[in-house]
């Protein structure tokens, strides 16, 4: 095989692992506020990820091709400030294409800006690898944060008002917009996820 | 109301009901990591105390200018993020030459500490329930006590969601969040529902 698809494969196990088998809310425990704060609703979910990825690509991408040669204690800064510039694209976007989303989110989208996977992932990942790893790492945590926050949004909105995209009227559910279902669901489905990986452990198993 | 009341009544709301972290949702992600390593959760709580009291300060300092912006919701958030950047900047680099051992031996539990959401959620806090700066002060107090009690629930939770009789899907992190959920369900109880 050669190099460019040897590179090209090893990206797109990276992208897969933070996509789903290493993915950053449910095995890592990274970016819980805005699924279990916002995660309740699907405009607000595709909001917060639509956020999360314009923040996050670039942030990453910088990083990896400078983060090198900034001394390691002074990254963390360096994240944050371009957290910060690239928040104002992000949320202008947003503002474009759901009108009022951003006063509706309130602090959740305020606090996408310091968001602890684009933190973890910037400041750790990125300067120590290669641009395509970092941008199939970047890619790979935007679609499984996206993942998540949308499934746990769409059970919630439906639990919570018998619709998806604000087309239900009445549901079973009231409080489920409050953080504790959302910790609930997330334990679920990180157990769920975990279920998954131990099934993929015992394939590899049997087959070596 | 005396200044020192009006203090310790806004820390003792962050603790209980207002709890940015049970109540909130916020900041459980840098609470997990820091619950693996209990005996650094004191220290830990001590750094997070000391940015949230910048936070608070910086968040008064700025008001009357974020409050003249226009788009509130995009600048706001972008300017109070690189201020924090900042303020971390200016304490490693304080480090960095009086106290060099320090910044290479909790390094990681300083910039994790300035970059936790509780610590920037502390000027958004402060915004939506009108503040004044003593009780601001007294919210971001709170606040590190608040993260300290939930890293000390958190080492012990971890503890008893490793335990070998439980499904294995369900051992950790699962576990812990599932604990979490009907911890937070307890504080919902107090608040009545979404705080935040």
């Amino acid at each position: 095989m050669d190099d460019r698809r040897l590179y090209f494969r090893e990206a797109g196990t990276i992208f897969w692992n933070g996509m789903l088998f290493r993915n950053p809310v449910l095995a890592g425990a990274l970016g819980l506020y805005p699924v279990v704060a916002a995660g309740c609703g699907m405009r607000n979910a595709t909001a917060l990820s639509l956020l999360f990825l314009i923040i996050a690509l670039p942030t990453q991408l910088l990083l990896c091709l400078a983060g090198m040669l900034l001394p390691r204690w002074a990254r963390p800064a360096a994240v944050l400030l371009l957290s910060a510039v690239f928040y104002l694209p992000a949320a202008r976007a947003v503002e474009w294409l759901f009108p009022g989303s951003l006063a509706d989110l309130g602090m959740a989208a305020a606090l996408m800006a310091c968001n602890s996977i684009v933190y973890a992932r910037a400041s750790e990942y990125a300067p120590e690898h290669i641009l395509l790893a970092a941008a199939a790492d970047a890619a790979g945590c935007s679609v499984g944060f996206a993942g998540v926050i949308c499934l746990v949004s769409a059970l919630r909105e439906y639990w919570l008002t018998g619709g998806l995209w604000g087309t239900g009227v009445s549901g079973i559910g009231e409080g489920l917009d409050a953080p504790f279902a959302g910790f609930l669901l997330l334990g679920f489905l990180a157990a769920l996820m975990r279920q998954v990986n131990i099934q993929r452990e015992r394939r590899y198993a049997e087959v070596e | 109301m005396p200044a020192f009341s009006q203090l310790i009544l806004t820390a003792l709301l962050a603790v209980t009901a207002e709890n940015l972290l049970f109540a909130g949702g916020a900041g459980f992600s840098r609470a997990l990591r820091a619950a693996r390593k209990p005996s650094t959760a004191g220290l830990y709580a001590l750094l997070v105390t000391l940015f949230s009291l910048v936070s608070a300060l910086t968040g008064l300092a700025l008001e009357p200018y974020l409050s003249l912006l226009g788009e509130e919701w995009i600048l706001r958030p972008a300017v109070l993020t690189a201020a924090a950047g900042l303020e971390y900047l200016l304490a490693a680099g304080l480090l960095r030459v009086f106290a060099p051992s320090f910044l290479r031996d909790h390094g990681r539990i300083l910039e994790q500490a300035a970059a936790n959401t509780v610590v920037l959620a502390i000027p958004y806090v402060q915004q939506m329930f009108g503040f004044h700066a003593l009780q601001a002060l007294g919210y971001a107090l709170g606040t590190g006590a608040a993260f300290w009690l939930a890293v000390l629930i958190l080492s012990h939770a971890m503890k008893i969601c490793t335990n070998p009789d439980a499904p294995r899907a369900f051992s950790g992190l699962p576990g812990v969040l599932v604990y979490v959920g009907i911890l937070s369900m307890a504080f919902a109880g107090f608040t009545g529902g979404k705080v935040f």
